[in-house]
């Protein structure tokens, strides 16, 4: 069992990469979380608050790639919620706590995969997970894309997520 | 909680203690003697506090969270419902699994300064 989280510095933020295992998981989630996730890989299923928690024994969706959960999706609950970890889930997390408790503007960056897109001026792109190919340049660990002063285009090779930072 | 009162009852010689007694405007009665006694040792709790007067606060502040705890206690007295939640676990005998009631721990690895492409 593991579960794994690496800080990524991102146009001046820290987001949290975090991997679980197939693993059950316990997790306290404060009240007022302030959170946005995006899962990339795997999910998380049976998931559910214990008896102390408000709702008590509340469930929630599963989640899958491309789910995305803002600070406001967490006023959902709090308390210790429960849940199984698919093999191999990845979960990527602007976490107020890392970022003196401040919550950058985000949104959520998919693109399927055969799929080109073009980044206008001003976009600022941190590439999680998939494969990109950039000017010729295929990408697939993480990387921050920054069209300062032109355009970009974006091919993905397969599914691909990133966090857009506004 | 606006004011909290406060009594000395004793100084327990043997066991260097002050014996207090606490009531504040938000406990049933505003009267100490209503109340059980609590000791505290001043020497090892305050002992910047030298006077009687710095004492005297001291153990004032100290009575704060005791007469907070006499409100919950006399607030649970008048909360039928809670009661009942309590009353109705006696008896009750359930085995938990530790790491199903405690948080999953998680390791932290290194921070990463990805790779940038900038146009």
């Amino acid at each position: 069992m593991a579960i794994v989280k690496t800080p990524f510095r991102t146009f001046g933020y820290i987001t949290m990469r975090t991997t679980y295992d197939a693993e059950h998981v316990v997790d306290p989630c404060p009240e007022n979380r302030l959170w946005t996730n995006l899962f990339t890989k795997g999910g998380f299923r049976n998931c559910v608050t214990d008896a102390a928690s408000t709702p008590p024994n509340h469930s929630t969706e599963d989640t899958n790639p491309g789910s995305w959960y803002t600070p406001e999706d967490f006023q959902e609950f709090y308390g210790n919620l429960t849940f199984d970890a698919l093999a191999g889930t990845e979960l990527w997390c602007l976490c107020g706590e890392n970022n003196n408790n401040w919550m950058p503007y985000v949104d959520k960056w998919v693109l399927a995969s055969g799929e080109t897109t073009t980044l206008p001026v001003n976009t600022k792109l941190f590439f999680c997970t998939g494969s990109i190919t950039v000017d010729g340049t295929t990408h697939t660990d993480p990387v921050q894309i920054h069209a300062k002063t032109t355009t970009i285009n974006v091919t993905a090779n397969e599914d691909s997520y990133g966090i857009l930072f506004l | 909680m606006n004011t909290i009162t406060i009594k000395i009852i004793a100084w327990e010689a043997d066991g260097q203690s002050l014996v207090c007694k606490y009531a504040s405007d938000e406990t049933a009665s505003s009267n100490p003697d209503d109340y059980n006694s609590v000791a505290f040792q001043p020497e090892l709790m305050w002992p910047h506090a030298t006077t009687a007067d710095a004492v005297l606060e001291e153990a004032a502040r100290a009575g704060i969270s005791i007469c907070e705890e006499i409100k919950m206690s006399e607030d649970l007295a008048n909360d039928p419902t809670q009661l009942a939640v309590y009353s109705g676990l006696s008896g009750t005998e359930q085995t938990f699994n530790v790491s199903d009631i405690t948080p999953t721990p998680s390791t932290e690895g290194d921070q990463v300064d990805p790779d940038t492409v900038e146009v």
